[in-house]
């Protein structure tokens, strides 16, 4: 399966001699889930349309199982991809907007009916787009995704307008389609979902490459554990712990102290003779580590 | 015994068969398109009721005209102070507008293409949205997507648009050849159907619908935003058809003296058009008939390869 990976090597585009996106690489592996993330205006839209031939690269490639998309033979039945929820026309239902895909890729139309029945849209199938929640409108992208069963997903914010029910269906697709070894990769600006969801994230900022790995040593590439400590002499303990930490006061006279593990602190706690009224073992979650990767690189917030 | 983690059973992918033939994929996905939408039938609605309303007036003109040439009690009478060469011309008119058979025949090639005005220009409209429909509604993702050679996607819409326009001039036809047999019945004359300057009318007249319904897809493969395109389209068919040989008599009169410049007034597609379906001359420095084929056609050419190529490069966002 190692054939369905996405190579992105030296990816930029210049809109204006604006560098929406700046000389990024990343790999997406098979049989996973990829978390793509940035800040608005990171340029993450920019490069899924690049990889998708859809945008031209100022310079770099992008490949998806070793050939760029324009090649693909079959590309409907390699690649599905959801990128905007509005990309139907208004008078067309979503059945024949899905049939009309079909011909083109030369797949049977009652594989329409079949993707419908997938995202739940079975009953609105005979509805025209203009009637469609943005929730149906997601469905009906992402049953177009499906329409060739494809080895390699790519998703460009999917939860947008999805109920709580509606992301947590999303979430059990695309780990299954994962755990069927496809190679799934989804942009999205919601960090507790994609914790919930993603094996390996891609942090981008101002079309950057910030941070790529699996999620856990993502999280523990920033600095290891976070404490909370509450001591009436925080001048004598940050001395004792020296200048590996960084600590920030935070409200009530605590200190954040990132640098350290939890005995350690104790430890030196004791030695400065500084009495411990509080030391908590604070979780880092994936939001803590991509709002401290991106600080300040951010277009627009 | 150790315990192991089973991942799930991967579920059965489905069997997907590959159906249809590779070229012609593209042209049933683009009919599917122009079918599931309004505006096929809003367009073919106007077609009928231009039609209608054309063979009304062209079958009232046509039967004042075969009355005329009817009433044998007419001679003809030069006019007081006339000159001989004058005299001549009259009498030739005179020939001319009661030679019955001359009358039916004309009669015939104006009822069997009632409608061409509209119609042309529907078809013209038509095949500006069949690709600027892609920007208005953001479909061109979906469809680049999926064919991500765009310059096949051109072609499959170019193929469609034809099927169109074929579409169009039969049912615009098929009703005035109905109405058209119901007229020459009721006014007791032959249909004139076997003449060659009625088939040479009908012929061109389809020739028209696809070489209009062609340009229309240029202009729109060119200029991508809709309502761009329609206006465009309109400008050229409707200004042209109004003030197009005007506006070459100008320059003929007031700054470059020589008829070629009236023969040239045939770069203006609506002018080329008419030169086209004309049985003779359109105006004496006319261009020939199939001067007015190949402008049409280049016009499409150029605006469809320029659009092709711009559409190569164009960023879908």
């Amino acid at each position: 399966m190692a054939d369905d990976g996405i190579a992105v090597s030296g990816l930029t585009k210049l809109y204006n001699n604006v560098r929406a996106v700046d000389d990024l690489s990343f790999t997406v592996s098979p049989g996973r889930v990829t978390g793509f993330l940035g800040p608005n205006g990171a340029g993450k839209t920019t490069t899924l349309r690049m990889v998708l031939n859809l945008v031209r690269p100022t310079a770099g490639t992008a490949t998806i199982g070793g050939r760029r998309y324009a090649e693909l033979a079959d590309p409907v039945r390699k690649v599905g991809a959801l990128l905007e929820a509005s990309g139907a026309h208004r008078g067309r239902t979503g059945r024949n907007h899905l049939r009309m895909l079909c011909d083109a890729a030369g797949i049977p139309v009652g594989r329409a009916d079949d993707v419908l029945d997938t995202v739940g849209l079975a009953s609105a199938a005979d509805r025209k787009f203009k009637g469609y929640s943005l929730g149906m409108r997601q469905r009906l992208g992402i049953a177009a995704a499906l329409l060739g069963d494809p080895d390699v997903l790519i998703l460009d914010e999917p939860a947008n307008g999805l109920d709580p029910e509606g992301i947590r269906w999303m979430r059990e697709l695309l780990r299954s389609l994962a755990e069927q070894g496809r190679t799934v990769l989804v942009s999205s600006h919601l960090l507790s979902e994609m914790e919930l969801l993603a094996d390996d994230v891609v942090i981008i900022a101002a079309g950057k490459l910030v941070q790529q790995g699996p999620v856990a040593q993502v999280i523990a590439s920033t600095g290891g554990a976070q404490l909370l400590v509450r001591t009436p002499r925080p001048e004598a303990l940050l001395a004792e712990l020296g200048a590996a930490v960084t600590a920030t006061p935070v409200e009530g006279g605590a200190l954040r102290i990132v640098g350290a593990d939890g005995p350690t602190v104790g430890a030196a706690a004791l030695r400065a003779g500084a009495e411990i009224h509080e030391l908590t073992v604070e979780r880092r979650d994936l939001e803590n580590v991509f709002l401290q990767l991106t600080a300040g690189k951010a277009d627009i917030l | 015994m150790t315990a192991t983690l089973q991942a799930p059973p991967a579920a059965d992918r489905p069997v997907i068969a590959h159906v249809g033939v590779p070229g012609l994929r593209l042209v049933r996905s683009e009919i599917r398109k122009i079918t599931t939408t309004n505006a096929w039938w809003l367009f073919g609605l106007a077609s009928l009721v231009f039609t209608g309303l054309a063979l009304a007036i062209n079958m009232a003109e046509a039967s004042g005209h075969i009355d005329r040439a009817r009433d044998t009690a007419a001679v003809f009478k030069p006019g007081r102070g006339m000159g001989a060469a004058e005299i001549a011309a009259a009498r030739a008119e005179f020939a001319q507008l009661h030679d019955l058979h001359l009358q039916a025949v004309n009669a015939a090639g104006n009822i069997f293409t009632s409608g061409q005005f509209f119609g042309l220009l529907l078809v013209m409209l038509l095949g500006a949205l069949v690709i600027t429909n892609e920007f208005q509604y953001q479909t061109a993702t979906a469809t680049f997507l999926t064919t991500p050679r765009r310059t096949r996607v051109v072609f499959g819409k170019l193929f469609a648009v034809l099927g169109l326009g074929l579409v169009f001039w039969l049912v615009a036809r098929a009703v005035s050849f109905a109405a058209g047999l119901l007229f020459f019945h009721d006014m007791g004359l032959t249909n004139s159907l076997s003449e060659w300057p009625v088939q040479r009318a009908l012929i061109f007249n389809l020739v028209a619908y696809l070489l209009w319904a062609l340009l229309g897809f240029g202009l729109g493969t060119l200029i991508h935003s809709q309502i761009g395109a329609v206006v465009t389209a309109m400008v050229i068919y409707l200004g042209g058809f109004v003030g197009g040989i005007g506006v070459f008599n100008l320059i003929r009169t007031y700054l470059i003296h020589g008829d070629w410049v009236l023969t040239s007034a045939v770069v203006m597609p609506p002018i080329a058009s008419q030169v086209m379906v004309s049985p003779e001359r359109l105006y004496p420095q006319a261009a020939p008939w199939w001067v007015g084929v190949l402008v049409m056609a280049g016009w499409s050419l150029v605006a469809g390869a320029v659009g092709i190529l711009l559409n190569r490069r164009r960023d879908i966002a």
